[in-house]
């Protein structure tokens, strides 16, 4: 047997992990009865459903080809430096304010791209900084500390 | 008369000064923010949603509509200037609307946009005028089996509708409804799905969600698409008017696209996407000379347009009725009304009247907004086009993370948001959908709550969803989408038509 559909595949494996970690996490929940459902009974349905679903894509991927390219090829670096950014503001925001927060997230950020350039993104981080403390903590009244410790 | 009655009140409520301010920030704002490559209507009103909660609940909803708006002008923009879409429903107007800025006609394709939007909003403003009360009683008649069958109309629908493949498709709405679901469950108080975090108690916000798998998947996809540099240059605008003969061509395409867009809007999983699709397709198949079509053809901008635009406004018809959101952007505005603590459904008709028209009338002052004002300032959008995309994205991420803390001043909800972002890249590369997640999501909790009360009614008997006709109406319809999808003409025909 080959895989004919790499995508298939791999988001059947996708629905079959998140449903089974659901279908674990319900363990402790009520079942009740269909007359009186407990909360448990529509999750744990929706989880057989889902794994149905995984299984559909499953047999699929090994029959039909998608005409897609081989693998499913995920660029690691955006993938992990972009939600890496989202991090670093909201770990930086409490502690050390709106000010650091911004500069230290688009310095993240920055290095998600191979051709960015060490003067663009200082300038870009000031200028971003100075924007979020003008227009979302001024202008729109947002609710941020400015600085360490404020 | 009722009609005109309803029109003034609306009016009355969109003309105020102050209310007309708020649309007027909503437009600029919204289209500043859809103009940049890779962000869709969606993703904009995900961002900019938590602005509008400090206003008074009118003036928010008006907000949103002028943010809609923008955001869906901008994303025109960008497809015909630089030939890259925001988001499925502009994937149609790069078709013809690039081709015409390359032989040196995107200012004509921009204000037939513009203008063609303008004509189906008013149709559709005026429709739902008419419709939108008597469909109001029949929602009143509505019980919790009929709303659980509704509900699973439109998810059908959605699945449908979605891109790709079905299987895929279904699988997402079940994941949808399985994460709408996360929290403290209403009935029974229990928490669920919370892997023991406090900050889940409350459920999940649709905003974490939005931002997360439309917004970041799609920066993430775009910076690691290296080929889809952003280098190919934006395309000259030079004089906006049609010419005559341009408009000679294009208003039957619009008339047709508004029919097209007003019926196939209040479809549940209808609206935007679909009906611009459909509107092309007609379109091609209509002209005597089909073979201009891919090559700059007027019509293409023109159909798509006055549909997408029609489809949106009509498609408010369900949600205000029914209080069930046919597609994403109304899923957001029912987000929206639900953060202002007013609960969607026929009761917003007859109980807040300002409200509801106010809301309708406002999509219409967008529209026209956007005419006046956007059409001027074309030349600064252009400018913001030519910005190097490595120096835009930061600036997007942080207003992703601005707008996700403000929701709950939660910085746990950003760091969610980060998660969803990495998920949302999976499925695009994986080919799955997220606009049928983001349905299920809006819907799960709706959809948990009817089917407990319609069984706690039939004591357990499930046949209690064909015994009530109205619900045996939907069902039935249901099951006819189901059966057309999986006859073979009717796949080969979807097929085709996503393939355009």
């Amino acid at each position: 047997m080959r895989l004919k559909s790499y995508r298939d595949f791999w988001a059947a494996m996708l629905f079959a992990v998140i449903s089974l970690v659901f279908l674990w996490q319900s363990a402790g929940l009520a079942m009740g009865t269909a007359a009186r459902m407990g909360p448990a009974y529509m999750p744990r349905m929706l989880c057989i459903l889902m794994l149905i679903v995984a299984a559909v894509l499953f047999v699929r991927s090994f029959r039909v080809s998608d005409g897609e390219d081989e693998t499913v090829g995920l660029n690691l670096r955006p993938m992990i430096i972009i939600p890496g950014a989202m991090f670093v503001f909201s770990l930086a925001l409490y502690p050390l304010g709106l000010v650091i927060a911004v500069i230290l997230s688009v310095v993240v950020a920055s290095f998600s791209d191979k051709d960015s350039r060490p003067v663009e993104v200082a300038l870009t981080a000031i200028f971003l900084a100075v924007f979020s403390v003008g227009v979302f903590a001024y202008g729109l009244g947002l609710n941020f500390p400015l600085w360490p410790g404020a | 008369m009722d009609l005109l009655n309803n029109l003034s009140i609306g009016f009355g409520v969109a003309l105020q000064p102050y209310n007309l301010f708020v649309c007027f920030i909503g437009t600029i704002i919204g289209t500043l923010i859809g103009v940049l490559p890779g962000i869709g209507p969606l993703a904009t009103m995900a961002m900019l949603l938590p602005i509008t909660l400090y206003l008074p609940p009118e003036s928010a909803l008006i907000m949103l509509a002028g943010i809609y708006y923008g955001a869906q002008y901008g994303g025109s923009t960008t497809a015909i200037l630089v030939n890259l879409p925001g988001e499925s429903s502009s994937a149609v107007t790069c078709i013809d609307g690039y081709q015409m800025a390359r032989n040196g006609r995107a200012g004509s394709a921009l204000a037939i946009a513009a203008l063609g939007s303008f004509f189906a909003g008013t149709v559709g403003t005026i429709l739902i005028a008419l419709f939108a009360p008597a469909l109001a009683q029949v929602g009143l008649a509505f019980r919790a089996p009929d709303y659980f069958s509704l509900m699973v109309l439109g998810l059908i629908g959605a699945v449908v509708l979605a891109h790709g493949s079905v299987v895929k498709a279904i699988g997402m709405v079940f994941l949808g409804l399985l994460l709408g679901i996360v929290g403290t469950d209403v009935t029974s108080g229990a928490t669920r799905f919370t892997f023991g975090n406090l900050e889940l108690s409350d459920g999940i916000d649709f905003v974490v969600i939005a931002v997360g798998l439309f917004g970041l998947g799609e920066i993430i996809a775009n910076l690691s698409d290296r080929s889809a540099d952003r280098s190919h240059g934006v395309a000259k605008v030079s004089g906006l008017w049609p010419t005559m003969q341009e408009f000679k061509q294009a208003w039957p395409a619009v008339l047709r696209g508004t029919g097209i867009g007003a019926v196939l809007g209040l479809l549940p999983g209808g609206g935007a996407l679909l009906s611009s699709f459909a509107s092309y397709t007609v379109e091609k198949k209509m002209s005597k000379t089909p073979e201009r079509f891919g090559r700059g053809a007027i019509e293409g901008v023109a159909g798509p347009e006055s549909a997408n635009n029609a489809g949106a406004q009509t498609s408010f018809i369900p949600m205000l009725t029914l209080g069930i959101p046919s597609n994403v952007i109304m899923a957001m505005m029912i987000g929206a009304m639900m953060m202002q603590g007013i609960v969607p459904g026929p009761q917003v008709m007859t109980e807040r009247p300002t409200l509801a028209w106010g809301m309708i009338c406002s999509m219409w002052v967008g529209n026209l907004m956007l005419v006046i004002i956007n059409l001027p300032l074309i030349g600064v959008w252009i400018k913001l086009l030519s910005i190097p995309y490595r120096v835009l994205f930061p600036a997007i991420i942080l207003f992703c993370c601005v707008g996700v803390f403000s929701v709950n001043n939660s910085t746990f909800d950003v760091m969610l948001a980060g998660a969803f972002g990495i998920v949302g890249y999976l499925f695009i590369r994986l080919g799955c959908e997220p606009a049928p997640l983001a349905l299920g999501f809006v819907l799960g909790p709706l959809m948990e709550e009817n089917l407990r009360r319609a069984m706690l009614l039939s004591r357990g008997d499930p046949m209690i969803f064909l015994q009530r006709p109205i619900s045996a109406v939907l069902l039935g319809v249901s099951a006819l989408l189901v059966l057309l999808m999986v006859m073979p003409a009717f796949r080969s025909n979807r097929e085709d038509a996503f393939q355009e």
